[in-house]
Order: structure tokens, then sequence, then C-alpha cells
């Protein structure tokens, strides 16, 4: 009987996939080349704004009526300098001086960048620097003075994202086989003596969201499979091979997974750190009386429970209105400059073109955003995207 | 920084020219509508493309796109998903008929089945069943255990089976002589 069912079924899904083509194949191989290349340019961006850019943006609408939707440069705006952007938009820049790189930061000071390699990317923690290069990571203390370099995989491989408090960071890439992730967990602070990362091994299925010295907050698909029912116990990292315990070898006592379709439905992995041996889960609905202390029991932080509000403030929005909300044409006309940055915290985007003497500035931190034309300082190569 | 040499270009479109038809209907069998699988093979090619200088040159660029495509489908939220046809409500009652409607039908059932299923089971009975591959073979694409994967496959075909009854004898395609009459 087995093998008559799955005789029908070979010949159902072969039916299936022949008789309807494609409707379109033109053009494939260029919209990926150019999806590419956008892709590579917003990695600058930073993950983190990723997550966020659109979402603190939804609010914004760009104020500048003399713009029809041709293109910035047919525009006049107004001029602002490098001055103002550093004191009320507490931007700082990566420059090239004197044959050497640095960070002019928010008092102009110039904090010279003792890197091997020339810098593609800068983030502001709380307390350091992270610059990128193509083939390291390095951490930086705010004065320069010190430099942990680590290796990393090549630019084009990697993802990095800052913890949601800016006291870490994590450089995300597949493995060789393409069939995990890796996510390098680095700490936020410059040591003398740096130890290497703790390294999570993750399904693709589960996306690394946010985490704190005590848990890691995975998003994940849990609805679709269980229904979203509270209780448990679960078993999805049994099921599906997420890695847990990887997350419970590198010393994490708890790993929530949030799910990625019903807001506030999340899972919880009650971790033994250093001991592999990984149990069920147990779920519920963030604000349920049960939810938040179940949380904090697992972990041991008080927080958590908030960061997994964060998440769902973050990700889900206004769910069927703000959420995704279309940050206004103006916006999309700046992410398809050559390079496209925007402020992690919501503050400000910028977009210039290679070798442009002027910077395009969409100034959104106040109710309505401004255009203006911002005159980098001497040698700015690119702004350095802060989370402190 | 710097982007791909127009020959790698060159390259890669060959290189879609000639798997964006396969790729697509593997997409439309594991998404279960053409929209949405056009769009899955537009991420798959922007992800296969960013690893393309590294990827070009080895013997494993369509095993590394078909990787990004059953994995990106996974992940992909339910913002995305919910485009698809919802399945709708099947009758659990086996079909007797043997006449070419109920046949149609009782494929239309097993359609409306595998497109309900959870991703990963469905994506297992395509890669097994569509595609041809084994187990080991899944395993590694979905980046599972070969146990995960039978246990996947069998509980798909469990749930086809209850729902289909005995599909085979039903149609009347391995009927013994006296049975279904």
């Amino acid at each position: 009987m087995s093998d008559d069912l799955e005789d029908l079924l070979r010949a159902e899904l072969a039916g299936r996939a022949g008789t309807v083509s494609p409707s379109y194949t033109d053009g494939l191989a260029d919209a990926a080349i150019s999806g590419a290349r956008r892709i590579r340019r917003r990695r600058r961006v930073g993950a983190a704004a990723g997550g966020l850019g659109l979402i603190v943006l939804g609010a914004a609408v760009a104020v500048w009526t003399p713009w029809t939707g041709g293109g910035l440069t047919d525009a006049p705006p107004a001029a602002t300098s490098a001055e103002e952007v550093q004191n009320e938009l507490s931007v700082e820049f990566v420059v090239e001086r004197d044959g050497g790189y640095g960070i002019v930061n928010t008092d102009d000071e110039f904090i010279p960048l003792n890197i091997e390699d020339e810098p593609v990317s800068a983030e502001r923690l709380q307390d350091a620097y992270v610059v990128t290069g193509a083939e390291s990571v390095n951490l930086v203390t705010l004065d320069g003075a010190t430099v942990n370099p680590y290796e990393a995989v090549a630019g084009d491989e990697r993802e990095l994202l800052v913890r949601g408090d800016g006291q870490g960071f994590a450089v995300s890439y597949p493995n060789a086989d393409v069939t995990r992730l890796m996510h390098e967990m680095y700490p936020g602070r410059v040591f003398d003596e740096p130890e290497g990362p703790m390294v999570l091994d993750l399904a693709f299925d589960v996306v690394l969201r946010d985490w704190s010295d005590d848990v890691v907050l995975l998003a994940a698909d849990l609805s679709s499979v269980n229904g979203g029912a509270a209780g448990g116990p679960y078993n999805f990292n049994a099921e599906f091979d997420y890695g847990l315990e990887s997350v419970a070898a590198a010393g994490y006592e708890a790993a929530i997974l949030a799910d990625t379709s019903e807001p506030n439905y999340l899972c919880v992995s009650d971790l033994e750190p250093g001991n592999v041996d990984v149990g069920s889960e147990q779920c519920g609905y963030l604000g349920d009386d049960e939810t938040a202390p179940m949380i904090v029991e697992a972990s041991r932080d008080e927080t958590a429970p908030d960061m997994v509000a964060e998440y769902n403030d973050t990700w889900f929005g206004d769910a069927d209105g703000g959420g995704l909300t279309d940050p206004g044409t103006f916006s999309q006309e700046l992410t398809v400059r050559d390079h496209y940055y925007m402020d992690p915290n919501g503050r400000w985007q910028l977009g210039y073109g290679s070798g442009d003497q002027t910077w395009t500035l969409l100034d959104t931190s106040g109710e309505d955003a401004f255009v203006s034309e911002l005159t980098p300082p001497e040698g700015a190569l690119f702004p350095v995207l802060s989370h402190n | 920084m710097s982007e791909a040499k127009p020959s790698q270009d060159e390259e890669f479109r060959e290189y879609v020219a000639a798997r964006s038809a396969a790729l697509h209907r593997a997409a439309y069998l594991l998404t279960g509508n053409w929209a949405t699988a056009e769009d899955l093979v537009q991420t798959t090619l922007t992800k296969t493309y960013l690893a393309w200088g590294r990827i070009r040159t080895t013997d494993s660029v369509d095993a590394y796109a078909r990787r990004i495509l059953y994995n990106t489908n996974a992940s992909w939220w339910r913002k995305r998903s919910n485009r698809e046809k919802p399945a709708e409500i099947i009758d659990d009652r086996p079909d007797t008929s043997r006449d070419f409607a109920e046949h149609a039908a009782m494929r239309d059932a097993m359609w409306k089945h595998v497109t309900s299923l959870p991703k990963r089971q469905r994506a297992v009975l395509v890669l097994r069943y569509y595609e041809h591959r084994t187990d080991a073979q899944i395993a590694e694409i979905l980046g599972i255990s070969t146990g995960t994967v039978k246990s996947q496959a069998s509980r798909a075909l469990a749930g086809l089976r209850k729902r289909l009854g005995s599909p085979a004898s039903a149609l009347g395609l391995s009927a013994q002589p006296g049975e279904a009459a």
C-alpha cells in the first residue's frame, strides 16, 4: 500500500511541476545580480538596522516639496555641516588621512585605527568600536589605544549583529557545506589577552535576534508546527536539529525561541550551561501570567522578558498597520545610491555616490524628516553606526 | 566592496538560463503557487550570486542553490507564506470510484494535502518523490539528520494515508482479482 501511495505521490508531484511554466524567466539573473549588489551595500548598515530600519522610520515623512521623485540629484536641498551632524545627530565618521585610517568622533577628535585591513564598516558599541575589514573583525577601544583583532571569514560571507544593549556582537556565516549557520559570539569589551569567541552552531531555521550574558533569543517558525499551543513539553530542538546544544555549550542558561508569525508566542529551553544534553521546550505567550516567570526562572535573567518584548515590538510593530510601513519614496531613493547607511537608532540616513563631495542626509530625528546635503569631514569614507 | 567581474556575471547568467526552470518547478512544489515560487527563486538566485565568487569554480553550484532554495523557504516568515492559497478541508472518506473525474479529484486532494503540510515535511516529500533524492542527500540539503528525514517523511505519508484511505486500491491501480467492483 505504501508503494502505491508513493507512486501516486511521485506522479502527482511530477504532474504538478510540469503542468505550468514560470511566468517569467527573462531578467532573472540581472535582477539577482542587482539585488545582491544592493545587499552588499546595505550590509554596511548593520544587521540591527536591518531589523529596525524600516520600522523606526515608519512615521517619518520627508519634508522636501520640490522633489518629485525624479532622483535626489535634481533637488536643491539645504546644506548641513559635519559639525552639525556630529553635535546634533551624534554621527561619527571613519576617515582616511595621511595614509592611515581613523574615526572622527562627535568631539571632532581623530581616533587612530591601528588595524591591518582597510576598514569597510564600523559600529559603535557601549565601550568599543567594532571595525571590520575584508579579512578581519577588530574591537577597538574608544580612544583607539588597544585593538583586539579577530580573524574572520571573508566579508561577503558574514553578517555582523550587535547585541541589543551594545555589550557584544556576533559574526555569523554559513559553514563550509552551507548546511548550518555559525555564530561567533564576541564580548563588547577590549581585553589585554582576548580569547576566541564562543560559537553557536545553529540550523538555518533559527535566526539569532539578541542575547544577554545568560540567554540567547532566537526567532523560529513554531506556530505552524504546533498551532501556537501553550504548555509542553515540545521538542523543536530534537525534531528540527536547531542546535541548542551549542547554546548550552557556550554557557548560556536558556534559549528563547520566539515565533516568527504569532506575536508574543515563544518557547523556552531551560539549558544547563556546559551540558549539551538538551531537553524539551515549554511554550507560552508573553503577557500570560506564567510566561515571564518561566523565562526568568530558566534564564536567571530578569531582563529576558524585556528582550522578547523588544523583539516583538521590532518585528511585528503594529502588526497590520504600522509594522513595516513604507518609509517613503525618498528613503527608497537613498537606498539605491552607491553607498547607503541607516542609523540603528533611527535618527538619520545617508546616501552618496563614490567620489561625491557631499552626501545626502535624511534627518529623521524629529517628527518630520528633513533632507540636506552634508559636507562630510576631510577624508570621510563612511559613517559609524552607533548602538550606544 | 568589489563587485563581481563581468565574466563572472556572464557565467551566472548562463547558470540561471540553464537551471532556473528546474528551480521554479521545485519552488512551486514547495510553495504551492507560482507567484511565491518566483519570489523564492529570485531570492535564491540573489543569495547564490552573493556566493558566486566562491562557488562558481566548484562542482556544487547547483547543490548550493538547492540548499538555499529549501532553507530559504523553510525560514521565510509567514507574512510571505500567507500569500499561499490555503488548503481546503478534505473529505476523509476513501474514494472507491475508478472513473477519471474521481481519479483527478483524488490527485487534487493529494496535492491539497501536500500544500497543507508543514514546510519541512513538504520539503522532504518534494526532495524524495520529485527530485528522487536519497535520505542522506535530503538530510544534507536541509541540514537535518537522516533520522529526521525519515520521521518527517513517515509522518507526511501517514497523514496522506489517513486522508486518502488506500488510494491505489481505491483507484484500481493495483487492483486484485475480485477487488473493487
